[in-house]
């Protein structure tokens, strides 16, 4: 699972984070290196989208928030990805 | 972070930089730069601009969406011109710009020679020039002869006449032609004595042999020879513009040529790195030298060569190519020019007029700290989007209408036969729309990308005009599109003055419709004898005559404009020449008693041949008027002069003097003809000659269809059933494909005439209303006051002709200026024709006129309470 907008909503999903933080959290829980211009890219497309919001910020980084919107909107995706989760690793302990 | 970091990430968008650049430089800064964060960061660049560009676009075309009347009148209007504009330079760029398909073309040269002490008319070149070129010649890699000819092949199925193409063994070479399977022509194959053989197309290899590669070896009865066949041509194989079945060795014997006989083709490679005038000074120093290597005929003196002022032409073989189309193209390219100029100007008004609505839009966004240039971008990317949108749908139009011409190409104007819509004409059109969309798009630009702001919007709250300024463009660019659809019109008149003129020249021939022609060979192999051969054709003409519905039938070796030109020089029995010098070279034909009479042409005075002429082989002659006059001075005075065409040959009389047939075209100049019987003795000294391939004039008012064709077919094969039957054409078609030229020129000024004519129209019709739509409250006041409808009528009548009258007379001096570009092309007609400059005139104003009409009369019909009220 490599969609960079699935990993950064994955990310704020338990709190606020600028964009540094963001790309440690990804590598950490996924092992996926964002690039600056990947993660960048990823959060424009949210932004427009309305999936996050960007928060007032004390100096040149930029926090962001998960909207209602985008928390449903990964949910969904998630669900999308569970059976497929599910299955495969039923068929993998079978083979 | 590194400097180079900082400019990669000045990759993206502007207008995500103002919301992201700080983050993202502050993310960069704090993770490192690496070689994964450059290569990240310029890929999230692109990715970025290519959305941000697709969002532009989408932007733009919401907005012209919302606005379909307007969007669409300009998209078909600059599609009309964008389209013509792609069609035109297809043209040019098929005919004109594409190299010549062989390796090298720019070293490529023809050769030929201009003879001004001979003849007006250029000179091809002579056995005895080749010769001497090809030995001496410095700065030429090799030069070669070619002519072509036709040739009757029989033993496989119905006996045909195929387009044959003589060349000597170098031609091909030097072109890097190089037959495929099999060899092409050596100097063996071209030296006489040898044996005989015979190249062949890659079309009539396919045609005749099945595309079978042991064609090569095999034997081809060609004009009664066997010659064997060495080797197919590359396909597609084509010499400035002729596509032969058969390519044969011409053969020429250099142990007897002598000086004389200008009648083949010369093309020429130079050396790497020579030059044409090198290679022309070159050939031209070998020209006095000539009469010592080769001998002069009997009967000709040194003086009368020195006297020929022999003297060389060496010119880019893409010249040939081309010929006379070159300048027409260059001028229906200068009319489309035009009319995508008004087409620009008519949807710069377009857009003036959406802007003053957009005037108080533009003003807030400014107000509000967007930079000019992002308003300015707004406006151009919308024309420039329009433009390409309207330049798609022109080649869309230009494909229709290459499709359309290359039907009319194929029977008339060869030269357009291949031409395609390439790559190149796509990027060029698209690259025209750009810079159309950019010029219209700039009006607009200039006008409201820095508005006063507080004029812009107290003027939308008054509902006022957008101003006086807005106004003075719009008339301008109306005045304009008048004057350059004026100088298009007059243009159009002037051709349609030509044409008619041409209409009107006596042709030499009645109803061209009604004359089918056919050409008929008698080959040596069906026939060696001359006079036999003669009577073979009396008889087959006979048979003709006997055809259901044939009027009449005659012979004769050329028809008026089939391109044939035999020419040799005409000496007059007491008429001497002076200083020993060459009598005027002339024009000739051989052909049958009742030639005239089946064509419709006068006898002026004296008599016809007869076929005793012919069989008896009387030493007799006719000529045109026009020679009569040159020659003797008039008709009268020529019947029973003496003329020959050797200063050894027999003299023969002339019996005949007929009307003037135009031999090159009605719009060239008439060409003097003498004309004998084609059954000849002593015409060449010595010798019996006859006319083997003869065309037949069949007059018939039956159509020109396969059932008459079938008829001619069985008659002639009833008499000699191995005669082949070739070019098979009504002269109505042989007139129209003289006259293509002029009919092309003449549809394309009337189409780009009509088409700004109309634009013209709707610009002056824009405007008035445009006036009428925001003076509708003063109108109302006016005729609240008391003025009556008249006034009212004439205030904008006066106001829409004042504009009429100013691109009038702009258009008119404009085309007096411009017309000398398109006096090359009239015929019968002067440049300053004062119908063709008063139709043009009487024709635009009067439709300028009634579009001012139109709105003035809607604007005197206004209710004044209404017009009040909003």
């Amino acid at each position: 699972m490599s969609d960079p907008t699935l990993l950064v909503l994955a990310s704020l999903a338990d709190g606020d984070k600028h964009g540094y933080a963001i790309m440690t959290d990804v590598r950490e829980f996924a092992g996926v290196s964002l690039g600056p211009g990947t993660l960048y890219g990823a959060i424009t497309r949210l932004e427009s989208r309305g999936y996050i919001k960007a928060l007032a910020a004390g100096d040149r980084r930029q926090p962001y928030r998960l909207t209602t919107a985008g928390r449903v909107h990964l949910q969904a995706q998630l669900e999308k990805l569970e059976p497929v989760v599910r299955v495969g690793t039923r068929r993998l302990r079978q083979a | 972070m590194t400097w180079w970091m900082a400019r990669l990430v000045r990759l993206y968008p502007r207008r995500w930089r103002e919301r992201y650049e700080a983050e993202l430089v502050a993310l960069i800064e704090e993770s490192g730069a690496d070689w994964h964060t450059t290569v990240d960061v310029v890929r999230g660049a692109t990715l970025m601009q290519f959305a941000y560009g697709v969002s532009t676009i989408r932007q733009h075309a919401r907005r012209l969406v919302a606005t379909p009347v307007f969007t669409l009148t300009a998209c078909v209007t600059l599609a009309a011109a964008l389209g013509a504009n792609a069609l035109i330079f297809t043209l040019v760029h098929g005919v004109l710009l594409t190299p010549l398909p062989f390796a090298e073309p720019g070293r490529l040269v023809g050769v030929s020679h201009m003879a001004p002490g001979l003849t007006a008319e250029p000179l091809p070149q002579g056995a005895f020039t080749y010769f001497t070129y090809r030995e001496e010649a410095r700065h030429l890699e090799d030069i070669g002869l070619w002519t072509p000819s036709t040739a009757a092949v029989s033993g496989r199925g119905e006996p045909e006449v195929l387009a044959a193409l003589a060349v000597t063994d170098g031609t091909l070479p030097l072109l890097r032609v190089a037959p495929f399977p099999g060899r092409g022509f050596t100097a063996e194959d071209d030296a006489s004595g040898s044996r005989e053989t015979v190249l062949l197309s890659h079309a009539y290899w396919r045609r005749a042999f099945g595309g079978n590669p042991a064609a090569v070896g095999q034997s081809l009865l060609v004009d009664g020879r066997a010659r064997e066949v060495i080797g197919v041509l590359p396909e597609g194989f084509q010499l400035l513009g002729h596509r032969p079945d058969l390519v044969l060795p011409l053969r020429l014997n250099r142990a007897e040529t002598a000086i004389g006989l200008f009648r083949y083709h010369g093309l020429a490679r130079l050396k790497a790195g020579a030059t044409i005038e090198a290679a022309a000074q070159d050939l031209g120093r070998l020209i006095p030298s000539m009469p010592t290597r080769f001998p002069i005929p009997p009967g000709f003196t040194r003086e009368m060569y020195d006297a020929f002022r022999l003297a060389v032409d060496v010119h880019p073989l893409q010249q040939e190519a081309t010929g006379e189309v070159s300048a027409m193209l260059w001028l229906l390219t200068g009319a489309v020019g035009l009319l995508l100029l008004v087409a620009c100007a008519n949807v710069a008004s377009l857009f003036l007029v959406r802007g003053e609505s957009r005037r108080q839009e533009i003003a807030i966004q400014l107000a509000l700290g967007a930079s000019p240039t992002r308003v300015v971008g707004q406006m151009l990317g919308e024309a420039v989007l329009l433009s390409l949108l309207s330049g798609a749908a022109g080649l869309g139009l230009a494909a229709a209408g290459l499709q359309a011409l290359r039907a009319f190409a194929l029977e008339r104007l060869a030269v357009f036969g291949d031409v395609t819509l390439t790559p190149v004409v796509v990027l060029f059109t698209l690259a025209l729309a750009v810079v159309a969309g950019v010029l219209f798009g700039l009006v607009p630009v200039i006008k409201f990308s820095r508005p006063q702001l507080a004029t812009a919007l107290k003027a939308q709250a008054r509902g006022a005009s957008g101003g006086r300024d807005g106004q003075r463009l719009r008339n301008g660019l109306v005045v304009a599109q008048i004057a350059v659809a004026l100088v298009l019109l007059v243009g159009a008149a002037l051709m349609v003055r030509t044409f008619a003129a041409i209409r009107d020249v006596r042709t030499g021939f009645e109803r061209p419709a009604q004359v089918l022609t056919v050409s008929v060979t008698v080959p040596e192999a069906v026939e060696r004898d001359p006079a036999t051969t003669a009577r073979v054709h009396d008889a087959i003409l006979r048979r003709l005559r006997d055809v259901s519905g044939v009027v009449a039938v005659a012979q004769t070796s050329s028809v008026p404009m089939d391109g044939a030109n035999r020419r040799d020089p005409l000496f007059v029995d007491g008429a001497p020449i002076a200083g020993g010098a060459m009598p005027p070279v002339r024009r000739m034909k051989w052909v049958s008693p009742d030639y005239f009479a089946t064509m419709g042409n006068r006898l002026v005075v004296g008599r016809d041949f007869t076929w005793n002429d012919v069989h008896d082989r009387r030493p007799v002659a006719i000529v045109s008027a026009r020679l009569a006059r040159e020659a003797f001075g008039g008709a009268p005075a020529a019947l029973g002069r003496r003329v020959r065409t050797a200063p050894t040959g027999a003299w023969r009389e002339i019996v005949g003097v007929v009307g003037d047939e135009i031999d090159d075209g009605p719009a060239r100049p008439v060409v003097p003809l003498v004309y004998w019987p084609f059954l000849q003795e002593n015409l060449a000294p010595g010798r019996v000659t006859v006319e083997r391939t003869l065309v037949y004039v069949i007059r018939t008012a039956r159509p020109h269809d396969g059932s008459l064709l079938r008829d001619v077919q069985r008659a002639v094969w009833t008499e000699s059933p191995t005669v082949p039957l070739a070019r098979v054409e009504s002269l109505q078609v042989v007139y129209d494909r003289a006259t293509a030229q002029e009919a092309f020129t003449l549809t394309v000024l009337a189409v780009a005439g009509a088409v700004t004519l109309l634009l013209g129209m709707v610009g002056v019709y824009g405007v008035v209303a445009y006036v009428v739509a925001q003076r509708r409250r003063e109108i109302g006041i006016r005729m609240a006051l008391g003025a009556d409808r008249e006034d009212v009528e004439r205030l904008f009548i006066g106001r829409g002709l004042r504009l009429i009258l100013a691109g009038l007379l702009i258009g008119l001096a404009c085309s007096m200026a411009a017309v000398r570009w398109l006096e090359g092309f009239l015929f019968g007609v002067a440049p300053l024709d004062p119908v063709a400059y008063l139709a043009a005139v009487v024709v635009l104003g009067g439709v300028a006129a009634a579009a001012t009409w139109v709105p003035a009369r809607g604007a005197s019909r206004m209710e004044p309470v209404s017009a009040l009220r909003q």
